[in-house]
């Protein structure tokens, strides 16, 4: 993949960021054909021409904002590969941001509580997450940097980008979300440095596209979820199932923590409460989750 | 495409406008329907993924014996694993499959199975013993199916691939903490084992560039020595005996078995 550099690659890089590269291809493909039918068809030069750019420019465009929440996109090797290996931090945040995003990243001057409360949807609209977090900075914090639940989607499709809400226990509070080149993770920048004292918050957003698709369709699906980056002291989850299931099970394949809750809401949905030993172990948990639905 | 412009040039005689409106219309509506079509078999892809995840992955019927060896490289992208299995039947008489994690720090270092694998390979006993492997899910680990075909009661297989990044803090920091999760064995299994895993042998090959290697805070049970050294660096060996008996009693959590890795520098004093 080395000597993959060059001019011609800043620019594939714009075209990838407003579409995918392929959209660009069959966009350029579409204009080319149009304007030789055009011409082919009596017009002239110059309208086949600004036919041709029209195209090339307006295909992408209007796929990118047509509607489809999750278009397929194909990101070339190399860029993943970058991705990869590239440190923490973005290159597309600004200077300050960035420099506060850098310390919120390599800060563990906290300690956290969680609590993730995940809405298994009837369908893929009905899929949220809320975490809640319970956040007692050691000293100053100007960020947290987050990663969002999202589902594991074809390798090559990008997810859709999430904006969560922020929430704060206290007005005097205020952060906004910066999220960063790798899909769903961000950065929550505090406006003010956080310090004084246990601050309680909540992350909520859509999924969108649906997180539980497989759960959905064949009752069957694993949910992960990695605590190692951060100091966590409780632990747990909430599975809210819609009320079309019939049974729930849940078990944490490490035989880590266990359910201590398990409930059935007014509106019909299943409420399963997992709660970690505590302290909760700083490591990758993965629950195995098994619906049976109503026909 | 020709006989469409022809239809629609005899249809429009003399209105090119409209043949290109017809036109554009045609393909627009291609392209969506090929998109829709695509965004179904991503759905039935994840279906698939999540079938064999589900039913593969809590459940191994096996056991196995792993050497597993860091090549630590002097930067970044040179970082890489090769892990040797001797996996054996332990229900049953013969293995067919091996549910695969490789190696990553988490969020930080993400990657797919396919971009990093770089060798996977099966020892041959007769000839045209086929190892093959399917990427599950493209979660923080690389995570994938791999199969023998055709089974055997002991299967000798190697997997070697690209670990970009794994050791940047040991590079940067000079230190870092080393954690493997033992594979757990599935919840039906109450006594006995706990991990499929019975033996492992970690091995940390360290260019001469970087310095030599120091391990703290070992568990119990394991020893760390340098194995080897040349001009290119230092091998080091940590051997684990018995996976079940570090892990306890069964029904407790499975913790990660971790230790500390110091790198000194050649030129220090």
């Amino acid at each position: 993949m080395s000597g993959r550099a060059g001019p011609a690659h800043h620019l594939l890089d714009i075209l990838a960021a407003v579409a995918p590269l392929r959209t660009w291809g069959s966009a350029a493909v579409i204009a080319i054909l149009s304007s030789a039918i055009a011409y082919n068809a009596g017009a002239g030069w110059a309208s086949s021409a600004l036919i041709f750019a029209l195209l090339l420019l307006a295909i992408p465009l209007l796929l990118r904002r047509g509607g489809r929440d999750a278009p397929v996109d194909r990101d070339p090797a190399w860029a993943r590969h970058r991705r990869a290996v590239s440190p923490v931090m973005p290159a597309d945040l600004s200077p300050v941001d960035r420099a506060a995003a850098d310390r919120a990243a390599h800060d563990e001057e906290f300690d956290e509580d969680l609590e993730l409360t995940v809405w298994v949807g009837e369908n893929a609209a009905g899929d949220r997450v809320e975490e809640t977090r319970l956040t007692r900075p050691h000293h100053a914090i100007n960020g947290r940097a987050l990663t969002l639940v999202s589902p594991y989607v074809e390798p090559d499709a990008r997810p859709a980008p999430v904006v969560p809400e922020l929430s704060f226990d206290t007005e005097a509070v205020r952060a906004h979300w910066q999220h960063t080149t790798v899909p769903g993770r961000g950065v929550v920048l505090f406006d003010a440095p956080v310090s004084a004292r246990p601050l309680r918050w909540i992350v909520s957003y859509g999924v969108p596209g649906g997180l539980w698709n497989p759960l959905r369709c064949i009752g069957l699906d694993v949910f992960r979820y990695d605590v190692r980056q951060f100091q966590i002291g409780n632990f747990a989850v909430r599975f809210i199932v819609h009320g079309s299931a019939h049974k729930v099970f849940i078990q944490e394949r490490n035989g880590r923590g266990r359910v201590t809750g398990y409930d059935r809401d007014p509106d019909g949905s299943t409420v399963v409460t997992w709660t970690s030993d505590y302290p909760a172990a700083a490591v990758l948990y993965e629950w195995d989750l098994r619906v049976v639905w109503r026909d | 495409m020709t006989l469409a412009f022809q239809a629609g040039k005899a249809l429009h005689k003399g209105n090119p406008a409209g043949v290109m409106a017809i036109e554009h219309a045609e393909l627009l509506e291609r392209i969506y329907m090929l998109t829709d079509r695509l965004e179904i078999h991503e759905l039935e892809l994840q279906n698939i993924r999540s079938t064999l995840e589900a039913a593969f992955g809590p459940a191994p019927p096996y056991s196995d014996d792993v050497k597993i060896i860091f090549d630590i490289g002097d930067r970044s992208v040179d970082d890489q694993v090769a892990e040797e299995h001797v996996t054996a039947a332990h229900h049953g008489n013969v293995v067919h499959w091996y549910a695969f994690e490789g190696f990553s720090r988490g969020r930080d270092q993400a990657f797919q199975f396919r971009e990093v694998l770089v060798h996977l390979t099966r020892a041959r006993e007769v000839g045209h013993e086929r190892v093959t492997a399917v990427e599950l899910t493209t979660a923080a680990a690389p995570r994938a199916l791999i199969t023998f075909t055709p089974p055997h009661e002991r299967v000798l297989w190697e997997v070697r691939y690209r670990c970009p990044g794994y050791w940047d803090k040991l590079r940067q920091a000079g230190g870092q903490r080393f954690e493997w999760v033992p594979p757990p064995v599935g919840p039906g299994e109450t006594k006995g084992r706990r991990s499929v895993v019975r033996a492992v042998t970690f091995v940390f090959r360290v260019p001469a560039t970087l310095g030599t290697l120091e391990a703290f805070d070992l568990p119990r049970g394991a020893s760390f020595r340098r194995a080897a050294t040349d001009a290119h660096g230092s091998t080091y060996r940590i051997d684990i005996r018995d996976i079940s008996a570090l892990l306890g009693p069964p029904a407790t959590a499975i913790d990660p078995i971790r230790w500390y890795l110091e790198l000194k520098s050649a030129d220090a004093p």
